[in-house]
């Protein structure tokens, strides 16, 4: 029986043989594109690997201002870690730039594709693709530095798998940059005659061997003293000159304020000394009128005695008392009160004057005090600030904090308190000051007021004196010395008494004239240290404000101490191509699964569509006693055979020089690699020769074991189960109309088949047309959007923003993606930045994202973006105010005044320049220069990397849905072929059979695109970013409507073409015959 | 004659497999004649049928149908030719699974300008309380009654019937003969009924025997028996 069977496979294999053939053809397609795809990224990432074990792959470099002394060195050999010199010095060769290196010994060590490796002076071993870019060839002779060098050899080193000239390069131009390795000795020479045009720069490459983590290598190094006389970095000894001379205006800032303060004090302890002197002269004066007084009433024979506490309420009673005192006395009672009343003010003035001269007094000594603190603090702060300066000077690029530079922050710490406390010591003396003073201000007025009332009051008393001696005189403030002068002369009428008593009196206003000149000159001198007060408060604050400011600059100072610190992992020079290939990979990864379903499902829709066409023949060799694990083998030889031949064909092909090398030819030509070895990965291999006959084994199984639990009969009846929904009641309509849905009923599963069929091929078209899509709008998108001519980064920049350029402010921080960390770009843009048209709110947690954000992390307006610092070690959420169309880089936009309060730096600071044209700027200031162009280069090498896979993806994925169309429709139309021939039979013309069976099929695969189309790009998008995880850029991966319906399209057409190929080949089968089958 | 059917011959295969089905068969049938064309098993009658009803090509020979010759014709002329000219029914119905009594009828109907009426078709056949029920829903009989109202539908000039009791039981087949004679009788349908049930020879007009590809046997059957007194079916 079994032989039997054995023929009847083999017969059925050349009844079907299209089928078959189509069957196969699709696994070797599907087999081809994911052993290709993922071979071929496996054959970049293993080679470049193995590059890395044995060319040893350093774990990490750093750069320093100044090579590391013996000792240094070893000390951190002592750790047990390997150190290797990788000094380099940039030459122009024509237009070009070459980098050269000493021979290394150790680590990165030169990996030939073409030549030998160095064995005598004056030969180089060139980069590759440098050399093949530049029309260098093993033996040519190239000009460096003006010495000529023979081409010894060709190739690569690990450390350069992007050879970008800079860390911050998006691209590599091997044709204007490359690097170069010369013998040792060479090199020296090269460097003594330094014909570089940059400082030699003082890399080392190192290897942890597992002793030290990179943090603790970062952590000595920066525990390293370092000479400032050796650093030759202009740019660098020019910061520091800025902040060296900022300390030196706060020292000398406050070395004046105190010598200021030192003379408003003595000043004021002057006006104190003084004080006492005033109030004698207030007291005598009044004691010299109340004895005056006093002297009047005793000549006027009234016996009274005033006295300083009660001479008011006394002259008062002596007013009371009517008829005890003439008209005159009482007159003179009340003026002598008066005028004791303006002494007694007077002096009550001077008192409170005084005291305000005292209190301002006391404030400018408690001011004194706080300048000396603050004084002598500087010199702390300097010793700290110096502290500090070293430590940045020995990392000033990256990194954290060490012990060291942790106690001289400490130090800073507590000197800045200590100052900020002496600072706000003087602050409060200022106050007392001021208050003090304010107080003088105010006394001054009665003061002046008591004086001129004393002056007006003796000017009255001597007019009255004479009006009752009956002399005409009219005595002034202005003439009073003549007119008394003259009256107490020789030829004065008035008697010798009065010319006695007028004598006193001229001498009394004379000596007050003077006092009342003194103390208008005094009140003014108080108003002018009034006025000196307040401006020395401004001062004071402003010092405060200084100190603060300070205190917040030193506190974040970003601590970039070493010039550079790099650890493999975050050098982009370092397996940039493994990252690059692993979008292949990752892609055809996803692709294999999709394959994957796709032969299942291939695979069961021919097996549940055989068997069913097979029912009779299982029944009936069920029931002539075949068991069903013969039923099984037979059944399952011919699928198994057919995906286990074309799984070996496909992995066969997709490991041939079309396959895995055509994919990995565009790494291997863009990125600087070692020789290419062929690769085999295993799983590869297992997946390509397992999967496809497993598929095809799992599915019989299951479908010919369903079927085996009917009867014999049932199945060579062809029983089939009435189904409610094909015989439902369709109501009135056309017979045409009713026939058409009666037949889309019946062919529903076939239907669904072909419709699931093309769902699952467009999956696979979609995952090629997406790359093409992706890679076109990120091309597109970064055009469109770089809309400066010049981006300049600095690392120094300038006080002034250089002419022509809009300053900005970028840091960079980090969001975890599919396991990758992205770098997001804050970018801070200042209100007349045209470059980009973002509204920013102007708030420090607010920011308006870039739609390569938004679509990158799936983030939308309203919600919060947490980034992270990874130098600081901290977290940053922002809430997202606004999507800024912007698709070709990882942005993020603030104003950058809320940006700088927010990352602590100055109010001027910037450290972006946009420009519409180059500006000239000292290249030492820069990181990175970049121009549109060079940005649009590079998206174009990113769509030229992608291009192999795309035209794979795509192309394979057409074929491979032409063949599953093919086999769908197949299916479809072989299940139509009976009613189509009995059609003919009964007459129906060839337009009338395709309206009542063609149509309805035409109607499915045209309705089942429109719903697969844009289902299956919405899949794939869902599934995308993950391809792309690694990569920092947008996601924009719509369509143009012209693409969905040239796809759409095609779909038709395609459909049409092998509609018209089935069907035609019915046109030939023997009407009878099919009657005939059919029976 | 109605149906002449001339020196026709047919084979099949190449080399050692060449079989020569009918060796010039040359006959006719008049015009409102039932005729049955007998034969065992590979005796080339099914193929003559096929060959008149233009589902089969001859190598040789003629066949003219109401004068016209239908040999030559192109694939769109023969579907006109069995569209306008013929009606079938097979031994086992052929019906359309998915579609009602009434819509597969409704198949052959579109065919036609001129058809018979749907409902007096359907009560001639007993089918209008089954007009509604799909095939699976009848029984054999039924179905055939299907198929026979589907054929005629049309009104056909000449009714093509390969083995139609072929798979009915003895009650059924008298059934079936009955409204086929009825049918000759009320619409004067030529009919041409293949099949290997010598009893149903009684009840046509004219006989065919085939043997072997050649024609044993062409006779008017003189002695009709009413298909209601068919013995031994």
């Amino acid at each position: 029986m079994q032989r039997i069977l054995s023929r009847r496979v083999w017969r059925e294999l050349k009844a079907n043989f299209f089928r078959y053939l189509a069957l196969f053809a699709l696994i070797v397609m599907g087999m081809y594109i994911i052993v290709a795809m993922v071979g071929g990224a496996e054959m970049v990432i293993q080679n470049v690997e193995r590059g890395h074990e044995e060319n040893c792959l350093e774990d990490g470099q750093f750069s320093v201002f100044v090579p590391l002394n013996e000792a240094e060195i070893t000390r951190i050999e002592e750790k047990g870690v390997t150190l290797e010199k990788a000094f380099f010095m940039d030459y122009s060769v024509g237009e070009s730039t070459v980098r050269i290196f000493a021979n290394r010994e150790k680590m990165n060590l030169f990996s030939l594709s073409k030549g030998r490796l160095l064995e005598k002076e004056n030969e180089i071993l060139l980069e590759q693709h440098y050399a093949a870019a530049n029309g260098l060839d093993i033996g040519s002779v190239i000009t460096v530095g003006g010495r000529e060098f023979r081409v010894a050899g060709l190739g690569s080193t690990p450390d350069y798998d992007a050879v970008y000239a800079n860390m911050s390069d998006s691209s590599v131009d091997s044709e204007q940059f490359g690097t170069g390795f010369v013998l040792q000795s060479d090199y020296e020479q090269m460097r003594r005659e330094g014909k570089s045009f940059k400082a030699e720069e003082y890399c080392y490459s190192y290897h942890l061997n597992d002793c030290m983590t990179n943090e603790e290598l970062k952590e000595l190094l920066q525990s390293f003293e370092l000479d400032r006389s050796q650093v030759t970095d202009t740019y660098f000894l020019e910061m520091l000159d800025e902040i060296e001379e900022t300390k030196t205006d706060i020292k000398e800032g406050i070395e004046e304020l105190l010598d200021g303060s030192e003379e408003l004090s003595d000043g004021l302890f002057e006006i104190a000394e003084n004080n006492e002197d005033l109030r004698d002269a207030a007291d005598s004066l009044f004691e010299a009128m109340l004895e005056e007084a006093n002297k009047g009433f005793e000549d006027a024979g009234i016996k009274v005695v005033l006295t300083e506490g009660e001479f008011e309420a006394q002259i008062d009673k002596m007013l009371a008392n009517p008829g005890a005192y003439s008209e005159k006395t009482k007159q003179d009672l009340r003026d002598t009160k008066e005028s004791l009343q303006g002494i007694r003010d007077f002096k009550d003035g001077i008192t409170e004057y005084t005291d305000g001269v005292h209190e301002a007094s006391r404030g400018s000594a408690d001011l004194c005090v706080g300048l000396t603190e603050i004084t002598k603090n500087n010199k702390t702060l300097n010793n700290s600030m110096e502290a500090l300066y070293n430590a940045i000077l020995l990392q000033y690029q990256q990194g954290l904090a060490t012990q060291e530079q942790l106690v001289a922050v400490g130090t800073l710490k507590e000197a800045v308190k200590a100052y900020t406390a002496g600072v706000s010591e003087a602050s409060t003396g200022s106050q007392h000051l001021t208050h003090g003073m304010s107080v003088l201000y105010t006394a001054g007025d009665p003061i002046k007021e008591g004086t001129d009332e004393l002056f007006d009051g003796m000017i009255e008393m001597v007019n009255e004196q004479l009006s009752e001696s009956e002399i005409e005189a009219n005595i002034t403030a202005e003439n009073f010395e003549s007119e008394l002068n003259r009256l107490t002369g020789a030829n004065s009428p008035v008697d010798a008494k009065l010319r006695e008593s007028l004598a006193d009196t001229k001498e009394m206003l004379l000596d007050l004239k003077d006092f009342k000149e003194g103390i208008e000159e005094y009140t003014d001198a108080v108003q002018e240290a009034a006025d000196g007060s307040l401006e020395l408060v401004d001062g004071v604050k402003e010092l405060q404000e200084e100190a603060d400011e300070m205190l917040d600059e030193y506190f974040t100072f970003d601590i970039d101490n070493l010039t550079a610190f790099v650890a493999q992992e975050d050098n982009p020079r370092v397996g940039a191509s493994i990252d690059d290939v692993m979008i292949n990979k990752l892609a055809g990864m996803v692709a294999g699964v999709i394959i994957m379903i796709l032969f299942t499902y291939v695979i069961s829709v021919f097996v549940v569509h055989s068997i069913e066409q097979e029912s009779s023949v299982i029944g009936a060799l069920y029931a002539l006693g075949v068991k069903r694990k013969q039923l099984l083998l037979h059944y399952l030889v011919l699928p198994v055979v057919i995906t286990f031949l074309g799984g070996i064909a496909g992995c066969i092909v997709g490991f041939s020089p079309v396959g895995v090398e055509s994919q990995a030819q565009e790494a291997v030509a863009y990125f600087s690699l070692p020789v290419m070895k062929s690769v085999y990965p295993l799983y590869l291999i297992v997946y390509g020769l397992v999967m496809p006959p497993l598929a095809a084994v799992v599915v019989n199984v299951l479908v010919i074991s369903k079927k085996l639990k009917r009867t014999a009969l049932s199945l060579m009846r062809g029983e089939e189960k009435a189904k409610k929904i094909k015989e439902m009641n369709l109501g009135k309509m056309s017979f045409i109309r009713r026939f058409q849905i009666r037949q889309i009923l019946r062919e529903m599963r076939s239907a669904a088949a072909v419709v699931g069929g093309m769902f699952i091929c467009l999956l696979v078209l979609m995952i090629g047309v997406n790359c093409y899509v992706l890679c076109e709008n990120f091309r597109a998108a970064t055009v469109r959007d770089t809309t400066y001519e010049y981006m300049y980064f600095y690392k120094y920049p300038t006080e002034e923003v250089p002419v022509g350029g809009t300053e900005g402010y970028v840091e960079s921080l980090k969001k975890e993606d599919f396991g990758y960390q992205m770098e997001v770009a804050i970018l801070g843009l200042t209100e007349d930045n045209s470059y980009f048209d973002v509204q920013v709110s102007g708030k420090q947690n607010e920011i308006v994202i870039s739609s390569a954000v938004a679509t990158k992390f799936g983030v939308a307006v309203g919600e919060k973006l947490v980034l992270t610092d990874d130098v600081n070690d901290r977290d940053y959420a922002f809430t997202i105010v606004d999507v800024y169309p912007h698709n070709s880089s990882l942005y993020a936009f603030m104003d950058i005044e809320a940006m700088r309060e927010l990352f602590e730096q100055e109010d001027d600071y910037y450290n972006v320049v946009f420009a519409d044209e180059a500006l000239d700027i000292e290249s030492g200031r820069l990181y990175a220069t970049t121009s549109r162009e060079k940005v649009a280069e590079a998206s174009e090498i990113f769509v030229e990397m992608m291009w192999p896979m795309i035209i794979m993806m795509s192309s394979m994925s057409a074929i491979i849905f032409m063949v599953v169309m093919y086999l769908m429709m197949k299916v479809m139309i072989d299940r139509a072929a009976f009613p189509i021939a009995l059609m003919k039979v009964f007459g129906y013309r060839k337009g009338e059979i395709k309206k009542l069976y063609l149509d309805g099929n035409f109607l499915v695969v045209a309705v089942g695109a429109l719903i697969c189309l844009p289902l299956s790009k919405l899949v794939m998008d869902g599934i995308y970013p993950y391809f792309v995880s690694n990569v920092a850029i947008g996601m924009d991966l719509a369509f143009s409507w012209q693409l969905y319906v040239g796809i759409y399209a095609a779909i038709i057409v395609l459909y049409l073409v092998i509609n018209w190929l089935l069907v035609g080949r019915l046109k030939k089968v023997n009407l009878a015959e099919v009657l005939k089958n059919r029976e | 004659m109605y149906l002449e059917v001339k020196d026709v011959k047919k084979s099949y295969g190449e080399g050692g497999s060449y079989v020569q089905v009918l060796k010039g068969v040359t006959t006719g049938v008049n015009k409102g004649e039932m005729c049955v064309i007998q034969g065992t098993s590979g005796s080339g009658k099914s193929t003559l049928l096929n060959c008149i009803g233009g589902l089969d090509t001859m190598d040789s020979g003629s066949i003219c149908v109401d004068g016209k010759e239908i040999k030559g014709l192109s694939s769109e002329a023969l579907s006109d030719y069995r569209r306008d000219n013929l009606g079938y029914i097979f031994q086992f119905y052929n019906l359309i699974p998915n579609l009602t009594v009434r819509e597969n009828i409704q198949v052959c109907q579109h065919l036609t300008r001129n058809p018979l009426n749907m409902e007096e078709l359907l009560d001639a056949l007993g089918l209008t309380e089954h007009q509604n029920k799909f095939p699976s829903q009848l029984s054999g009989g039924q179905q055939q009654r299907c198929a026979i109202a589907r054929a005629l539908i049309k009104n056909p000039k000449l009714l093509l019937c390969d083995e139609p009791t072929g798979a009915l039981d003895s009650n059924t087949s008298r059934d079936i003969l009955v409204l086929l004679e009825k049918i000759n009788e009320v619409y004067g349908t030529t009919m041409l009924i293949v099949t290997h049930n010598n009893a149903i020879k009684n009840m046509v007009h004219r006989v065919i025997y085939l043997k072997d590809g050649q024609i044993r046997k062409d006779y008017l059957n003189e002695t009709r028996v009413p298909a209601a007194q068919l013995e031994d079916l």
